[in-house]
């Protein structure tokens, strides 16, 4: 990313960076005194406590899982928000954007009464609860408005035209995907997956109420680290500190392959 | 939980705000919320704080502002540095373990734990997790593959007991070890667990601060009868 801010006045500069400096520090100071609070070879430990180490493993597997479906099913229903108009269509995006609002809690007790045992679609679903499945759904649900936002957002700025003119030149439905749509999308794309992973790592209360705790097939790592939390400190902060790192490594690396563009006026 | 969570954040704005010094804070396990919640409701100078056992031990070690210490077992409370707390625990009241089953279920005696597709036990760290594995233990060694059978069926270990419950009562579960008390007025069937089994370590008390308006309102607490109206026996 260039730094567009050179133009401006130095002082300007300055004066940004004083006013964004309260927000940074409460953004970056919790994380700071998590990690003060332990040492490197205490960290490097903690990696081989077999419980934090199947956590972490579920953690990773069932977000990256919910992520792909996040993507994959979430794409389309960005384009169809960002393509319709009318009232059925702001109604549906209101409606998508809930999961963001419900306390993660009451996100965990509406799952399960849409798929637990006695839910709207128990008959089909009923054995999902207390499985990793219902992790990835109770993922897929909080996490899923952080992808659908950029996504209908960079969908709605594609200007119809050049989808006209290549359909003129003869592009197919999927050459248009393949060789417009998805290569101008892809930066809002990743970022926001990369935001709904960052968020399903992070899930803790739906997943509790709809998968419940069990190691090695619910519990994941905030669940791990709550539990761990009771009995012993120390091991929850190193705890909490890798998932920190892990969703940190995941940011970087999906920033990576998605650099911000160079917004066009 | 995020209900937990709103109390752990509300503790940490309690110890900020520098609270009024007549204000008596209660901490008390999730399984007293009944007795104790009708004890504070009765009185304006006293506040309190439901969580489980152990996240309330966390809590006092790492400075809440607390003037009270209501626990679910003995254990979390010897925990608990001598410098953290003035005088010796006192044990308020006694409480056992159930299998708690919906009221339609074909279960009817403990033996047939085993026979509940999903079976929901409080977590190793909280005081009713731990008293359910060392029954578990117990009736192991008088009935042969018991526990592992049970173990087998244990699809959750909630944080606390109350969370344990409404699994339960949600519909998921087809049986949970919860205390007695749990149990009263709530449409659920009990099925007990024989007395050497099903005992507890019981409720104590202890003072966090040393002023005599603590040593009153727990006084007052232990001796108070909202625990016997809840289902809970007294101390012998």
């Amino acid at each position: 990313m260039s730094e567009r801010t050179d133009h401006t006045h130095p002082t300007h500069h300055r004066t940004a960076l004083a006013l964004a400096a309260p927000m940074l520090a409460l953004l970056t100071l919790p994380l700071v005194a998590l990690a003060l609070g332990t040492t490197p070879s205490r960290f490097v430990s903690s990696f081989s406590d077999p419980r934090v180490q199947q956590a972490l493993w579920l953690s990773l597997t069932t977000s990256l899982v919910a992520t792909g479906f996040i993507v994959v099913l979430g794409t389309p229903l960005a384009w169809w928000m960002a393509r319709s108009h009318g009232r059925f269509a702001r109604f549906v995006e209101s409606l998508a954007d809930l999961p963001l609002i419900l306390p993660p809690a009451v996100a965990g007790i509406a799952l399960l009464l849409t798929f637990g045992r006695h839910g709207l679609l128990g008959e089909l679903f009923g054995t999902v609860v207390f499985t990793p499945a219902a992790v990835v759904i109770a993922q897929v649900f909080v996490a899923a408005p952080l992808f659908l936002q950029p996504a209908k957002t960079v969908f709605t700025e594609l200007r119809q035209s050049w989808l006209d003119v290549a359909a003129l030149e003869g592009a197919t439905a999927l050459d248009r995907w393949l060789y417009i749509i998805l290569p101008l999308a892809r930066p809002a794309l990743i970022s926001g997956g990369a935001a709904a992973l960052g968020r399903a790592l992070g899930e803790f209360g739906a997943t509790l109420i709809f998968a419940g705790n069990f190691a090695g097939k619910t519990q994941t790592l905030p669940l791990a680290v709550y539990g761990l939390l009771e009995q012993d400190l120390d091991a929850a902060t190193d705890a909490a500190l890798i998932l920190v790192a892990a969703g940190f490594g995941f940011q970087l690396v999906m920033r990576r392959f998605g650099p911000h563009p160079e917004r066009e006026a | 939980m995020s209900i937990r969570w709103a109390i752990f954040a509300a503790l940490i704005l309690l110890v900020g705000c520098d609270r009024a010094p007549e204000a008596v804070v209660v901490l008390a396990a999730s399984s007293t919320a009944e007795p104790v919640g009708e004890f504070v409701s009765q009185r304006d100078d006293v506040d309190v704080s439901f969580a489980g056992s152990s996240a309330l031990r966390v809590q006092i070690e790492h400075g809440a502002a607390a003037s009270i210490f209501i626990s679910a077992d003995r254990r979390q409370v010897d925990a608990l540095d001598p410098s953290l707390t003035v005088g010796p625990p006192v044990g308020i009241a006694k409480n056992r373990i159930v299998i708690a089953v919906p009221r339609s279920s074909p279960l009817r005696r403990w033996q047939d734990l085993p026979r509940a597709e999903h079976i929901i036990l409080g977590g190793p760290e909280v005081p009713v997790g731990r008293y359910a594995d060392r029954f578990l233990e117990s009736a192991g060694e008088a009935e042969p593959n018991f526990a592992s059978e049970v173990r087998d069926r244990v699809a959750s270990r909630e944080p606390n007991v109350r969370l344990v419950r409404s699994k339960l009562e949600l519909g998921e579960a087809d049986a949970a070890i919860l205390y007695a008390t749990d149990l009263s007025g709530r449409d659920l069937r009990t099925i007990e667990i024989p007395e050497a089994w099903s005992t507890t370590e019981g409720i104590w008390g202890v003072a966090l601060r040393p002023d005599p308006a603590t040593r009153a309102v727990l006084d007052e607490l232990a001796t108070s009868d909202v625990w016997a109206r809840y289902g809970f026996e007294r101390f012998e």
